[in-house]
């Protein structure tokens, strides 16, 4: 009885063991775990976390109903202790209402946000009116995005995304016209393994990187990313200024392909922001 | 039965003046009854002293006609006329010695002369007399009216404008219209202007298919004038963004007017793109290209800010997290030194237009603490200490 004890005890430690070596390992691996218990349903994201070891980072909620429209949104970060964002959303009509500085409408046909307007602190007395516009092509990838500052008529900031397929292969952030280059991202992917939709890839997101996974934003990967490279250059001499150079590694993904946890390794692509580390995923899926 | 009682009264003064001169009767009846003229005013309401004035200037044409009434119950109009809003029309009556002018048939008071100045819709006759018994009524002629033409702009400004320009101005009025008419003599729907003028124009609407149009009134006009102020150019030098040398100088910083700077330089305050809008007679402006800044100094007032490392203590990895009041863009310099002052790390990173910015760190901390200085753009934050396990 006590060999047997013994026995378990090693026996125990040694799949943890080698649970722990499964997430620090930079392979790509599936797992035999099934997130859509029904293969009708569709799963989206409701937890996207930050880990390291025990180490919790950040984590983002988002609250879903049962046809998961999002209700709220929140977002804990451990460096600082607090819960930085805690959003309700509230639906009126097209017109999802965030909070008083800053709405968003979509698209009723296919739910895609198609503006986004806050209200951006630039001085304690100062603030500016910000629209955002997104254009999609008819197969839903967003294709482009206006920045309007303080109801300007023409764009001042103008993002083009380019797809291979459902994969976004590059954006180029352009000033208002749409000729000089501010920033521009191209991605690598891995394409021996596909994946259900996951994240949003958009380096520019500086307006709502948190909120984009939430909503619908165009379409997403069907592979999972494996580098993404941002140069960011000198608006008003074209020289770059700096590059940020991420790796994507160690995926782990559900039987059913949907991502569970993948490492970045470089540099933070601030625009998706969150994404930082050791990054775990769950579902809710209806 | 009025109209009766009064030609028997004017058939009366004729008899009586009769008597007085038998060519002086003669020239006044001719004259009366010879005229051509649409503005006789000779009506049975007139006293015979205004009478005799019109007899007297008509005896100089010198018509030599017998005495004698007719009716003639024509009118000038066709029976279905359709009028622009505000026009007004003269039902001219033919030839009788009186007349009654109805309106919806009902009759029109103080209204007897061969004409009438018709202002309102409405079914129109005229009922003419010869003086003695005979009467007769015109056909009704319906008079309708067109609904107002609305009225143009020009490049959709719905007020006066000035318009400054550098070689040619182009301007557009409101499509839609039949016809148009620019103040300039122009009939095309748009205009090219090169010389400083005062520009407006009129929109037409045809009726039906008729020949007819219905014009609209004056659109806004448009001051178009000569802008002689050269485009400025923005160069930076420091913190300060320069214009090119001018009289007048505003200053926009993400299309919002900087209401406090006014002359050819602006500190710069934040991230943003900026313009400046110079003019050499305060009346036309010439507009520089966005100058963008994507390196902003850090306020030198900055308070509301938390910079803070994550776990502390630590072995390895850990995460420099700096939360500002306002989104910044800029470069990071971050210094980490051991306790003994020996710089660990020494780092730079761009920061594009962020507010809460995290930079993680892999590096090796052998026990002991560790201190950190961030600057931004070269401002220097409070130090934060990290323990190394």
């Amino acid at each position: 009885m006590r060999n047997y004890f013994i026995f378990c005890c090693i026996f125990f430690i040694a799949i943890a063991c080698d649970k722990k070596d499964d997430l620090n390992n930079q392979e790509n691996k599936i797992v035999s775990q099934i997130i859509a218990k029904n293969p009708n349903s569709v799963c989206e994201l409701v937890v996207i976390k930050q880990i390291n070891g025990s180490n919790l980072f950040n984590r983002l909620n988002f609250k879903r109903d049962t046809s998961n429209k999002v209700l709220s949104m929140d977002y804990f970060d451990s460096t600082t202790n607090t819960i930085d964002i805690k959003t309700d959303f509230y639906y009126i009509g097209d017109t999802i209402k965030i909070n008083a500085n800053s709405w968003m409408l979509k698209n009723p046909q296919t739910n895609n946000i198609v503006k986004y307007f806050v209200k951006e602190k630039i001085s304690d007395t100062a603030w500016d009116d910000i629209v955002y516009e997104y254009d999609y092509d008819l197969s839903g990838k967003l294709t482009r995005k206006l920045i309007y500052y303080n109801q300007i008529t023409s764009p001042d900031y103008i993002t083009n995304y380019s797809y291979d397929g459902n994969n976004l292969v590059k954006s180029e952030l352009l000033a208002g016209n749409g000729v000089t280059k501010i920033m521009q991202t191209d991605y690598q992917y891995d394409l021996s393994i596909r994946i259900k939709p996951w994240i949003y890839l958009y380096s520019d997101a500086f307006e709502n990187y948190k909120l984009i996974q939430g909503f619908s934003f165009g379409k997403k990967a069907m592979n999972p990313v494996k580098q993404i490279t941002t140069k960011v250059y000198d608006a008003n001499n074209g020289n770059l200024m700096d590059t940020w150079l991420t790796s994507y590694k160690g995926y782990i993904v559900s039987s059913d392909q949907y991502v569970l946890q993948v490492t970045t390794e470089g540099d933070n692509q601030q625009g998706i922001g969150l994404f930082l580390g050791t990054i775990r995923f769950e579902y809710s899926c209806k | 039965m009025r109209i009766c009682k009064l030609n028997i009264l004017l058939f009366l003064l004729l008899v009586i003046s009769s008597n007085i001169g038998a060519q002086g009767i003669r020239r006044n009846v001719i004259s009366f009854y010879g005229s051509t003229s649409n503005n006789l005013k000779l009506t049975a309401g007139q006293t015979a002293s205004g009478s005799h004035e019109n007899l007297q200037n008509s005896f100089v044409i010198g018509f030599q006609q017998p005495l004698m009434f007719k009716v003639d119950a024509s009118l000038n109009v066709k029976l279905d006329t359709i009028l622009c809003a505000n026009e007004k029309l003269i039902l001219r009556a033919g030839r009788c010695f009186s007349y009654q002018w109805f309106r919806n048939d009902t009759l029109i008071l103080n209204y007897n002369t061969d004409s009438l100045i018709v202002e309102k819709e409405g079914s129109y006759k005229f009922v003419g007399s010869d003086g003695i018994a005979k009467f007769d009524t015109s056909k009704k002629v319906k008079i309708s009216y067109q609904i107002k033409t609305a009225t143009p702009f020009i490049n959709t400004l719905i007020k006066d404008t000035l318009l400054c320009f550098y070689d040619t101005l182009r301007l557009r009025a409101t499509e839609g219209f039949d016809k148009y008419l620019w103040s300039s003599g122009d009939t095309t729907q748009s205009i090219l202007t090169r010389n400083n003028s005062k520009i407006y124009v009129f929109g037409a609407k045809r009726i039906g298919l008729t020949n007819k149009y219905c014009y609209s009134d004056s659109s806004n006009f448009v001051l178009a004038t000569k802008n002689n102020t050269p485009i400025p150019s923005i160069t930076r030098v420091s913190d300060d963004l320069i214009s090119s040398q001018s009289l007048q100088y505003k200053w926009f910083m993400n299309n919002a007017l900087q209401p406090n700077f006014s002359n050819n330089t602006y500190r710069i305050q934040s991230k943003g793109f900026y313009r400046v809008e110079t003019s050499i007679d305060k009346l036309c402006w010439s507009r520089s290209k966005d100058f963008i800044v994507q390196l902003a100094p850090v306020s030198s007032q900055l308070k509301d800010y938390s910079l803070s490392v994550y776990p502390n203590p630590t072995t390895s990895l850990f995460f420099l997290q700096l939360k500002l009041e306002k989104k910044y863009s800029g470069f990071v310099q971050i210094t980490i030194v051991d306790s003994r002052g020996v710089p660990r790390v020494n780092q730079t990173q761009f920061i594009f237009n962020d507010s809460n910015i995290r930079i993680p760190f892999n590096i090796k901390l052998n026990k002991g603490t560790y201190t950190i200085q961030v600057k931004l753009n070269g401002y220097q934050f409070k130090t934060v200490q990290i323990i190394g396990l």
